[in-house]
C-alpha cells in the first residue's frame, strides 16, 4: 500500500512541475537554514566540553557601583583562588588566569608572538588538557611553561621539546616542561602557551598580599552538590575581611558563573546575567523555524489551491473502499516525499553554503558526518517538515465526500480560499517584520558609525611599545616628522582605542562623599589632544615640560562636579596634579554607550602606545614603511606590530554588523520563498480564470486593467500583511534599540520604504505571471475550453 | 437485501427547503437486477447516492440485509461498504496517475488483500475483459469503452455483492454499451451480483430484471 501511495506521489510530483519546483525549493531553502543554524546552535553550545571538570567549573564575577551603575566584571584580586581553597573544603581547585596577552617568544634568531595565558601554578587543578609531552607538573616549576603543539612547531620544527628554552618577551627566561595538543577554538581559554606568574617580579610579590587591585580571572573548581549561592556569600565575606579597606569591591556583590554559561550568558545588567549570545542564539534559532514554516506554508496553500485535481482521487478513492486515514497516510506520505526531495536540495546548499556561514560567523563549524544524533535530528526534521507541511492539505483533501466532489461542477479550490489568505497575509507579515528589522540594525550601525566620537580615527596608527621607548623617543618623534609624511607623534600608556584603568583613588578639595566615584584614566605624553584631533575646551594640551599634570574630560568634570577646574589640583595615586586642561568627550569605550570619565595622566615615561598620525594624502602603505624602518632603527628588541585606529574602532561593530548580515540573510530568503509561493498561486488563479480573462479581452479590457484585475486580490493582502507588521516590527526593533544608549529613533519613513519594497516584489512576482496570459491571443485560451 | 422506507431527500437553499426525493419506498431482493430511469435531474443519482452509502436521506430508514444502516458508526458503515458495494461511473473516474493495472488493484490495498493474491485476481479480470495489453497503460491512453472496462473491472474486483452503475454506458457508442451490458448480464445471472443501474436507454433497461421509473423525485409505476 505504502508502495503504491509513494508510486502516486512520485508521478504527481514529476508532472505538476512548477508546484513541484516551488515546493522543493522552498522546503529546501527552509531546511538548509534550520539545519545551518542548528549546527551553529549546537557549535555555540559545545563550547568548553572538551574540559573534564565542565561541571564542576566557576569563574568569579564581581559587581561594583561605578558613579551609581552597577557594573559586573571578572577581574578578581591575586589572593583570592587561593585563600578561597584553603578556606572551604568545597573549593578542591582554583586558579588566578590573566586575560591574555600577547608574548614575544625569542629561539635564537626567531622571533614569534604567541597569545599566552600567565597563571598561578594550580592551573591545572581546575583545567584539563591532552598532553603529547610532559604532564601537570610542568608549571609547578618557577620558570616552566607549556606550549602547544603548533607553538613547538612554529619554534622548533617538532614537538619534542621538553627542556628547550624559550625566552620571553626579551627579559624571561623560561624552560618548556610539557607540549598540549592545539586548544580547540571553541573555548574560552585561547592559548599558544601557558605561563606561570613570573614568582621573582616584584608586582607578583606585591600582589600575593595586594586584595584591592583587581586585574585577573579566578577560576574555582567546586566539588559537586555544593551550594553555590553559599559559596559566594562565603568568598564575598572572605574578601570583606581580608581587604584592608573598604571599597568597591567590598561593597558589591560576587557571583560565581558555571563553565556552561560562559559562552553564552556573557552578558550582565544591573549585576544579574542577563543572557548574552543566547539572545541571538535563540532569535536566530525561531527565524529558522519560521522559515520553514514559511515553506510549509506554501506547500500548504499550494496543495489546497490545485485540490480539484485532488479531489476527484479522493472521491474514487473513498468509493473503492478507502478509509479516511488510509488517505491522511497517503497525503503525508507525498509530503514526506517532497520534504525528502527538498533534502537532497538543503544537503546541496548546505554544502556549499557552510563555508560562507563560517566565514560570516568567523567560527568552524563542521557537518558532524560521524554522529549518529546530527543524522537522527536531520531524519526529524524531514519527517516533522512532511508532517507539518503535508498535515493540513491531507485532512483537507481526505475530508472530500465523494457525491460532492464526483458530480464534476464542484470547485473544491474555491473552499478554503479563507484559510489560505490567512496563512499567505501571515507569511507577508514575517517578511515584512524581518525586512524593516535588516534596515533598522543597519541604520542604527551607520548611525554609530557616523557618530561624534570626540577624535578622529582616520589615518590613526597605535604601535605596540615599551617603556625602552622612552630613550629614543625624541629621535624617533623627530625623524618621524621631519620626513613630512607624519602629521603628529605622542605616546599613551595603552592604545587609545579602548580603557582599560580605572580607578576610585581621585581626591579633590571638596570632593562629595561619593564611594562610588570611579574614573577610567590613560596616561600620556605631551600633545594629546594633537595627536587625536581632540577638543580643548578649556586650558591647554599637554607640553614638553610638564609634570604632574592631568585632563580631564566633560564627563569627569561633570561626575566630580567641579568648578573652574582648569588651574585647581587634585591627588592621584600619592601625587598632587594640577588640571591644565578640559577636552571634549571622547568615545573610546562602547560606541554604543554614553561618553565615560576620563582623566589623562601626564606622564613620558609611561609607554605602552606610540600613536602616529599619518598626514592627510600620503600613501599609508609608503608611510607605513617609513615608520617600520625608523621604528626598527631605535627598537631592535621588539617586533613592529601596529593597529589601525578606525580597524580597532569597526571591531566593535562586528556583533552587530553579524546580526545585520544574518537578518538579511533570512530575510531575503523569507521574502524569496514567500515570493515562490505567491507565483504558485497566481498561477493556479489563472488558471482557474484563463476563459474568464479571454472573455474580457474580446469584450475590450485593456491589459493593464487585466493586471489589476489578477493582482488585485493578492495585493489586498499584502496591504493587510503590512498593517498587522508594522506595529510588531516596531515594537520588537524598539527593545532590540533599547539595548543601547547610543541609538536611532525609529522613523515612519522606514517603513514606507519596506512597504513599497514589499508591494514592488509581490507585482513583479503576480506580473510576472499575469502579463503573458493577459497579453495572449483570447481565440487560443477559449477554444481550449 | 435493500429496504428503503419513506425516504426523505432535500436540500435548503437559503430559506427554501428543496426535495429531491420524495417518500422513496423500495426494496430490492438478492440477485435482482433493476433499471432506473427518468429524465435528467429526477433525483436518479441520488438515490443511487443512497443506496451506495455515499449519501445519507434526510429522512426515512434503509434496511442493508437487514442491518438498519443509519444506526451504523462511520466505521461500521464503511465495513459494510467495503465488503458489499462496487460502483461503475458515467465518467468512469479512473485515477489519471495510476496505470490500468494500478487502477484495478486499488481496491484489494483497501481490502488488505495479499500482494500474491492481488497479482493472480488482477491478472485473471484482465484476461477475463481481455484488456492484458493494455495493463501497463494510463487511463488517458484509452477510449471511452475500454476505459468503462477498468472501470466496471475496478469494481467487481472485490466480489461485491451489489453492483451500483450510474449511467455507465452514458458516454459510450451503441456497440460499446451493448459489450458493458452483456457483461452485467452475466454477472448478474453467472455470479448472482445485484446490480441496479441507472440509464436513459429503453435499450439497456430491458437488460434489467425489472424498470423503476422517477420523476421528480418519486417512483411513478414499479
Ligand atoms: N448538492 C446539491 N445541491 C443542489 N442541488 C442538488 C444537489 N444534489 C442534487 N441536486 C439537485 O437535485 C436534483 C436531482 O439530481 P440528480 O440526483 O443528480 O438527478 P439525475 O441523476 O436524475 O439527473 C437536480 O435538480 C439537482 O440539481
Ligand atoms: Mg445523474
Amino acid at each position: 500500500m505504502i508502495r503504491n501511495f509513494f508510486v502516486i506521489a512520485w508521478r504527481n510530483i514529476t508532472k505538476n512541475k512548477i508546484f513541484s519546483f516551488i515546493n522543493i525549493a522552498g522546503l529546501g531553502i527552509g531546511m538548509a537554514c534550520t539545519i545551518m543554524i542548528f549546527l551553529w546552535v549546537q557549535y555555540e553550545k559545545s563550547w568548553n566540553k572538551t574540559q573534564k571538570n565542565y561541571d564542576q567549573v566557576f569563574e568569579g564575577f564581581s559587581t561594583r557601583n561605578f558613579n551609581g551603575e552597577l557594573s559586573t566584571g571578572s577581574d578578581l584580586m591575586f589572593p583570592l583562588p587561593k585563600a578561597a581553597k584553603e578556606n572551604f573544603p568545597e573549593v578542591e581547585g582554583s586558579t588566578l588566569v590573566s586575560y591574555g596577552e600577547n608574548t614575544l617568544f625569542t629561539v635564537n634568531d626567531k622571533k614569534i608572538k604567541r597569545p599566552t595565558i600567565h597563571v598561578t601554578n594550580d592551573f591545572f587543578d581546575v583545567f584539563t588538557y591532552e598532553f603529547i609531552h610532559g604532564d601537570e607538573s610542568a608549571i609547578k616549576e618557577p620558570n616552566g611553561i607549556v606550549v602547544t603543539e603548533s607553538t613547538a612547531r612554529a619554534l622548533f620544527n617538532n614537538t619534542d621539546v621538553i627542556g628547550k628554552i624559550v625566552e620571553l618577551n626579551r627579559y624571561r627566561s623560561v624552560t618548556i616542561r610539557a607540549v598540549v595538543k592545539d586548544v580547540p577554538p571553541s573555548s574560552t581559554l585561547l592559548f599558544d602557551a601557558i605561563v606561570p606568574f613570573d614568582a621573582s617580579s616584584d608586582w607578583v610579590k606585591q600582589s600575593l598580599t595586594d586584595w584591592v587591585n583587581c586585574n585577573n580571572r579566578a577560576f574555582f573548581k567546586v566539588k559537586k552538590g555544593t551550594s553555590i549561592a553559599s559559596l559566594e556569600q562565603k568568598l564575598l565575606t572572605l574578601i570583606k575581611k581580608s581587604s584592608p579597606a573598604e571599597n568597591p569591591t567590598t561593597r558589591g556583590g560576587l557571583l560565581l558563573q558555571p563553565m556552561s554559561k560562559w559562552r553564552l550568558y556573557e552578558e550582565f545588567r544591573n549585576g544579574k546575567n542577563t543572557g548574552g549570545r543566547i539572545q541571538y542564539v535563540n532569535l536566530f534559532s525561531w527565524i529558522a523555524i519560521i522559515i520553514l514554516i514559511i515553506a510549509c506554508v506554501n506547500f500548504m496553500n499550494l496543495s489546497t489551491a490545485r485540490s480539484e485535481k485532488r479531489a476527484r482521487e479522493v472521491g474514487i478513492r473513498k468509493t473503492l473502499g478507502s478509509e479516511k486515514k488510509q488517505l491522511l497516510l497517503q497525503f503525508i506520505c507525498e509530503s514526506i516525499l517532497v520534504s525528502m526531495l527538498a533534502f537532497l536540495l538543503a544537503a546541496a546548499l548546505i554544502y556549499t553554503g557552510l563555508p560562507f556561514f563560517n566565514r560570516l560567523l568567523n567560527q568552524q563549524i563542521s557537518i558532524p558526518y560521524q554522529s549518529p544524533v546530527f543524522w537522527l535530528g536531520i531524519l526529524g526534521i524531514i519527517i516533522l517538515t512532511g508532517i507539518i507541511a503535508g498535515s493540513y492539505p491531507a485532512f483537507y483533501l481526505s475530508a472530500m465526500k465523494p457525491v460532492k466532489v464526483l458530480k464534476g461542477s464542484f470547485l473544491p479550490g474555491k473552499q478554503a480560499l479563507l484559510p489560505r489568505r490567512i496563512l499567505v497575509t501571515a507569511q507577508f507579515a514575517v517578511s515584512i517584520v524581518l525586512i524593516s528589522a535588516t534596515i533598522i540594525i543597519y541604520q542604527q550601525i551607520r548611525h554609530v558609525q557616523n557618530r561624534d566620537l570626540g577624535y578622529d580615527t582616520n589615518n590613526l596608527i597605535m604601535v605596540n611599545a615599551t617603556g625602552d621607548m622612552g630613550k629614543n623617543y625624541e629621535i624617533m618623534r623627530n625623524s618621524l616628522l621631519q620626513s613630512g609624511m607624519i602629521e603628529a607623534v605622542n605616546t599613551t600608556s595603552l592604545p587609545v582605542s579602548n580603557i582599560f584603568g580605572f580607578t576610585s583613588g581621585v581626591r579633590w578639595a571638596g570632593a562629595p562623599e561619593d564611594p562610588n566615584l570611579i574614573i577610567g584614566f590613560l596616561g600620556s605624553g605631551e600633545h594629546f589632544a594633537d595627536i587625536m584631533k581632540a577638543r580643548m575646551l578649556d586650558g591647554r594640551d599637554f607640553k614638553k615640560g610638564d609634570s604632574n599634570c592631568v585632563i580631564l574630560n566633560k564627563e569627569a568634570i561633570r561626575v566630580m562636579k567641579l568648578k573652574n577646574p582648569v588651574g585647581s589640583t587634585i591627588n592621584w595615586a600619592g601625587r598632587e596634579r594640577r588640571i591644565t586642561g578640559i577636552v571634549d568627550d571622547l568615545i573610546m569605550t562602547s560606541p554604543y554607550a554614553l561618553p565615560i570619565p576620563l582623566m589623562l595622566a601626564y606622564d613620558p615615561n609611561w609607554i605602552g602606545s606610540l600613536n602616529i598620525r599619518i598626514k592627510r594624502g600620503v600613501e599609508v602603505k609608503k608611510a607605513l614603511q617609513l615608520i617600520e624602518t625608523i621604528y626598527k632603527k631605535y627598537n631592535t628588541e621588539y617586533p613592529f606590530e601596529y593597529t589601525f585606529a578606525d580597524t580597532a574602532f569597526n571591531e566593535k561593530f562586528a556583533n552587530e554588523k553579524l546580526i545585520g548580515n544574518l537578518a538579511f540573510i533570512f530575510a531575503s530568503l523569507a521574502i524569496f520563498i514567500c515570493c515562490l509561493g505567491l507565483f504558485g498561486l497566481v498561477s493556479f488563479s489563472i488558471e482557474r480564470r484563463t476563459k474568464e480573462i479571454g472573455i474580457r479581452k474580446i469584450l475590450g479590457a485593456s491589459v493593464q486593467s487585466l493586471l489589476a484585475l489578477m493582482s488585485k486580490e493578492f495585493l489586498l493582502l499584502v496591504f493587510i500583511s503590512f498593517a498587522i507588521a508594522i506595529p510588531f516590527a516596531w515594537w520588537l526593533m524598539n527593545t532590540w534599540l533599547s539595548n543601547f544608549s547610543y541609538r536611532i529613533d525609529i522613523g515612519i519613513g522606514i517603513f514606507f520604504f519596506v512597504g513599497i519594497i514589499t508591494l514592488l516584489i509581490c507585482l513583479i512576482t503576480v506580473g510576472l505571471n499575469a502579463f503573458k496570459t493577459a497579453t495572449a491571443n483570447p481565440v487560443k485560451s477559449l477554444r481550449t475550453e | 437485501m435493500i429496504q428503503l422506507q419513506n425516504i426523505f431527500k432535500w436540500i435548503n437553499t437559503g430559506s427554501n427547503r428543496v426535495f429531491i426525493l420524495k417518500d422513496i419506498n423500495l426494496e430490492i431482493s438478492k440477485g435482482d437486477f433493476v433499471s432506473i430511469m427518468g429524465p435528467s435531474g429526477s433525483g436518479k443519482s441520488t438515490l443511487l447516492n443512497i443506496i451506495g452509502m455515499l449519501d445519507q436521506a434526510s429522512e426515512g430508514s434503509y434496511l442493508f440485509n437487514q442491518t438498519d444502516v443509519y444506526a451504523l458508526k462511520e466505521k461500521q458503515r464503511s465495513q459494510l461498504y467495503k465488503e458489499n458495494i462496487g460502483f461503475v461511473f458515467q465518467a468512469y473516474h479512473l485515477i489519471d496517475e495510476l496505470t490500468v493495472y494500478e487502477n484495478i488493484e486499488t481496491p484489494l490495498l483497501y481490502h488488505n488483500i495479499k500482494q500474491s493474491d492481488r497479482q493472480a485476481m488482477v491478472a485473471d479480470i484482465l484476461d477475463q475483459f481481455n484488456i492484458v495489453g493494455k495493463k501497463d497503460l494510463f487511463p488517458s491512453q484509452l477510449s471511452g469503452g475500454q476505459q468503462q472496462l477498468v472501470g466496471i473491472a475496478r469494481a467487481i474486483i472485490t466480489k461485491p455483492t451489489l453492483l451500483l452503475a450510474d449511467e455507465p454506458t452514458g458516454n459510450l457508442n451503441s456497440s460499446q454499451g451493448e459489450e458493458i451490458m452483456e457483461l452485467f448480464r452475466k454477472l448478474n445471472e453467472e455470479n448472482g451480483t445485484t446490480i441496479i443501474q441507472v440509464t436513459h436507454s429503453e435499450k439497456n433497461a430491458a437488460y434489467g430484471k425489472r424498470i423503476i421509473e422517477l420523476l421528480d423525485g418519486r417512483i411513478e409505476k414499479k
